[in-house]
């Protein structure tokens, strides 16, 4: 069990009551000091609600011991004795910031991460209850993050509108290495083995590479309790549309003697196709297998760590969206429907993908006086990616890669005063092989980079500067007709960032951060050389492309106040050499047709946006919340809009917090709507098909801990009134509607 | 007890180390990537029209793009010429001829998967193309055909191959386009 840190201060009033006396009451977070209010607070047949100011008060109680119980979102219930003779204040403060994460959005305030610039956290808690077994899942709810989808089981996120390569997803410390280059290749990660997930941007993530523009996705290993358990925990989801099943399990133990603290973590994923509100997605099912080991060792001054994890999902690819060539497509296109509809089926038939990711790791802590605190981690990823065409052949993968990457990281931190150096290095060998259809070379890259971060703390301001070296060193080998040939390219270069805050007065925080970062070309942008199978489309990279710089400035202002909490972050990026595909406007001529001609091209591009959240208490239970996101891209040098690129999209949101109703404790019912614009921005001649129209959407949940309880479930409805709409960010589009009425329910227990 | 924890983690690793290592084993090595094009390909099409009035009237039509799509252009786009008011026999080949010195027949195996094939002939103009040959479920193939001509005029000819693997009706709708070619035509 977590441990209470309640602690009592207990002051009489010197007001002596004859037989019935009063008390008054303050909540607090026991870190800091800040009121919680909705706080559940019962005392006898008393149940009452903690105001704004986490106050109470019960009168006409009599004299003698009484049993308070007090139970607050996203804490456990706190049973406290008090013997009452007088009138009696009694201040309470509850662990809250070990769970502040939940819902809330934290910017460096009560968490130990404070010098991050700008920092959006998804709980361990909130992962199982949203049963997240991918980045989109856990994702779904953060500001500012959307997705490129290729239909509902491929999602790549998109930070200030960049995804692939121009965002990092760390685990821990250390960079997930998969074939991220690619536009239907989804991060091969399962967030429930981690403890939480933070989305990063300012300064504090040039310690994990120069190349993260848009910001970094971490996953943070789980933090163990203090005194020794063991914990098993069950977690399951339901889902109607594609009659999917999820089925997870985690047990988590800690020694106290031995310091020593384990977690195992299996998860299951099954799914059908999915359905439109009219026809079926046929072979859109999903398959995914994942498990972790993860063990903590603490021993004085050392703290050892080590990690294995297994990925593996198998996925099919929308048969109708699989076109051998312009003709295809066109007729594919010019269908209102998709041109190949089969009975609903869990079986997945070619095309389809299949994945696998091993990873292993070993980490070491120790912390010096002198020194400050010296980080070591050594991990080993091997990412193996098949990929299936309904050409002939098909027991053979048409695409197989296979990489392998080892990684080294080392840094130190080190606190004086109120200044912190964050120092380190980290060094990295890859190698890729493919069997089957070319589509990128073999190579190996060696990759290194050196990094230093100083940071000022005040209490009024902060502020961090970040200086980083990148290197790398790639040989690729290829065959050219019979010749083969062996390139070598090094890309290397500098990333600065200076970030930090300011605090105006106590209800506004302003943010800051001004940036350039250098990125090199990926792979496929060096070396794509001809068709890229089911998309009917010849994809051209260049040899010459230059490595890729960016200058942003980001900034935000967070205004907090009694009932309101508004956040408002606008950002622009200027890139120079920018790389993308670019439609050359021509067809070339083949035996299996005409195809048009893509190229990776180097521009001026322009990237303009902002997110907003607005939340709104209208009273203890009742909350509203709206989100927004612009965004304005730009390929400056030739007056063209970029592809890909989302739509303006506004969320709304309206709460009702169950504090205590009908055996339901410490939940939520929720009725959202989004509305998504069509996006106008887009250039006739380079997209297939016009962008859809905008579509509005409802989603409706109710989520709660059933009485007191460790079981939790959640139950509700996507797209409510099962509204057919084509989503701009995915690729399914061009074929085939979204996903129409889904109803789910979600279990989580804890043994 | 500290010991026995060390030893564990030791043996964690040292068994991770050996199960990586062999996985690594059986890859191939980075510097020999496999040969661009080693899967089967069809590389061109070749149209043969014997007159059925006259053995000696055999005309050879052919397109040939031997890289493949992409790359360079098709080197061979020849433009199909046949007489007008005649009635020719037409037997299509596929060939695979990326590397010249062993020219693969891809006809071979559309035969031997004539369940999963079908030529498709698309001509718009006053010209008909009949099938004459069937796979063993009675449904049309297309390798063989007659074709009719009737007026004098300047059309084209679309030729397609299309893969159909548990979907073939006898239609040209369903499946994979593994070949489009389309010949210019000329009738006098």
């Amino acid at each position: 069990m977590r441990k209470l840190i309640a602690m009592l201060v207990l002051m009489g009033t010197g007001q002596f009551a004859l037989s019935q006396v009063t008390i008054f009451g303050i909540v607090q977070d026991s870190a800091s000091h800040k009121p919680l209010p909705n706080t559940l607070i019962t005392l006898g047949n008393n149940s009452l609600i903690a105001n704004e100011k986490g106050e109470f008060s019960i009168p006409n109680l009599p004299l003698g011991k009484h049993t308070l119980y007090i139970h607050h979102v996203g804490c456990n219930a706190v049973y406290l004795d008090v013997y009452l003779n007088i009138d009696t204040l009694i201040t309470i403060y509850l662990p809250h910031h070990l769970h502040s994460l939940t819902e809330i959005v934290t910017r460096a305030s009560t968490h130990k991460n404070i010098h991050v610039h700008l920092e959006e956290e998804v709980s361990q808690k909130k992962l199982e209850h949203l049963a997240a077994v991918s980045i989109a899942d856990a994702l779904q709810d953060v500001n500012g993050v959307h997705f490129l989808r290729t239909g509902t089981s491929i999602a790549k996120p998109l930070i200030n509108g960049m995804h692939s390569d121009r965002i990092s997803i760390i685990n821990d410390d250390s960079k997930q290495e998969g074939q991220q280059w690619g536009r239907e290749h989804a991060p091969e990660i399962d967030p429930l083995s981690a403890g939480s997930l933070q989305v990063l941007k300012g300064a504090s993530t040039l310690q994990f590479g120069g190349d993260a523009m848009g910001g970094v996705i971490r996953l943070l290993p789980a933090i163990f309790d203090d005194s020794s358990y063991h914990r098993l925990s069950v977690l399951t989801k339901l889902t109607t549309n594609t009659n999917g099943g999820l089925i997870g399990v985690k047990y988590d133990t800690y020694n106290e003697k031995r310091a020593l603290g384990q977690r195992f973590v299996v998860n299951i994923k099954r799914n059908g196709d999915g359905q439109t509100p009219i026809y079926t997605l046929s072979n859109t099912g999903f398959h995914q297998r994942s498990g972790s080991y993860y063990g903590l060792l603490r021993r004085a001054k050392h703290e050892w760590s080590w990690n294995a994890s297994y990925f593996e999902q198998k996925l099919g690819i929308l048969f109708s969206s699989h076109s051998s060539n312009l003709t295809d497509l066109k007729k594919a296109l010019a269908s209102d429907t998709p041109l190949i509809i089969k009975p609903f089926t869990y079986t997945i038939a070619s095309p389809s993908q299949q994945i696998y990711h091993y990873t292993a790791k070993l980490k070491w802590k120790y912390t010096s006086n002198f020194l400050g605190e010296i980080n070591t981690s050594y991990t080993i990823q091997n990412n193996q990616r098949r990929e299936f065409d309904n050409h002939r052949g098909k027991d053979e993968a048409a695409l197989d890669l296979n990489l392998w990457t080892h990684q080294f990281n080392s840094w130190s931190v080190k606190s004086v005063h109120q200044f912190k150096l964050h120092f380190g290095a980290m060094g990295e060998w890859q190698q890729h092989t493919f069997q089957g259809r070319y589509f990128i070379p073999n190579y190996v890259r060696y990759k290194s980079g050196i990094f230093a971060l100083l940071t000022l703390y005040k209490p009024r301001y902060f502020m961090e500067a970040g200086l980083r070296y990148d290197n790398q060193n790639i040989s690729t080998f290829r065959y050219q007709k019979d010749v083969l040939l062996n390139e070598h390219f090094r890309y290397s270069g500098w990333s600065a960032n200076w970030s930090g805050w300011v605090k105006v007065n106590e209800d506004i925080k302003t943010y800051f951060s001004l940036a350039t970062r250098m990125r090199s070309p990926a792979i496929n942008e060096l070396f794509s050389d001809g068709l890229h199978h089911g998309s009917a489309a010849l994809e051209f990279g260049s040899l010459a492309l230059q490595k890729e710089r960016v200058y942003s400035i980001s900034s935000a202002v967070h205004y907090m106040h009694n009932r309101l909490r508004f956040q408002w972050e606008p950002y622009v990026h200027y890139f120079q050499n920018f790389i993308y595909l670019k439609p050359s406007g021509e067809t070339q001529l083949s035996i299996r047709g005409a195809f048009p001609v893509f190229n990776y091209v180097q521009t001026k591009a322009r990237f303009l946006g902002s997110d907003l959240d607005v939340q709104y208490r209208l009273n203890s239970h009742w909350s509203a919340q709206c989100m927004a996101s612009f965004l304005y891209v730009k390929d400056i040098q030739n007056d063209r809009y970029v592809y890909g690129i989302p739509s303006q999209r506004i969320k709304g949101e309206l709460k009702y917090t169950i504090i205590d109703k009908m055996s339901l404790r410490n939940g939520n019912f929720k009725l959202g709507v989004q509305y998504v614009a069509r996006q106008d921005r887009v250039e006739i001649d380079e997209d297939f098909a016009g962008s859809p129209p905008s579509f509005v959407l409802f989603h409706t949940e109710i989520g709660a801990y059933y009485k007191n309880t460790p079981l939790y479930f959640s139950t509700g409805i996507n797209n409510l009134w099962n509204t057919s709409y084509r989503d701009y960010m995915n690729r399914y589009r061009y074929y085939a509607d979204d996903l129409g009425r889904d109803f789910y329910i979600t279990i989580n227990y804890i043994f | 007890m500290k010991k026995i924890q060390i030893n564990l983690i030791l043996l964690f690793l040292l068994s991770i180390t050996i199960s990586f290592t062999f996985l690594a084993c059986d890859d191939q090595p980075v510097n020999h990537p496999p040969q661009m094009n080693e899967e089967e390909l069809i590389t061109s099409v070749e149209l043969t029209f014997t007159n059925t009035t006259d053995d000696s009237d055999v005309r050879v039509f052919k397109f040939s793009d031997p890289d493949g799509a992409g790359g360079n252009a098709p080197e061979i786009t020849d433009t199909i010429q046949l007489r007008a008011t005649s009635t020719y026999d037409l037997v299509v080949r596929f060939l695979d001829e990326s590397d010249p010195s062993s020219v693969e027949n891809i006809t071979e195996e559309v035969k031997e998967e004539a369940n999963e094939h079908r030529v498709c002939y698309i001509i718009p103009g006053d010209v008909t193309v009949r099938i004459t040959d069937t796979d063993n479920q009675g449904l049309d193939l297309g390798l063989q055909a007659v074709v009719t001509t009737f007026d004098s005029e300047n059309t084209s000819l679309l030729v397609q191959l299309k893969h159909q693997p548990e979907v073939k009706d006898g239609t040209c709708e369903p499946g994979e386009t593994d070949v489009e070619v389309l010949f210019q035509t000329v009738i006098k």
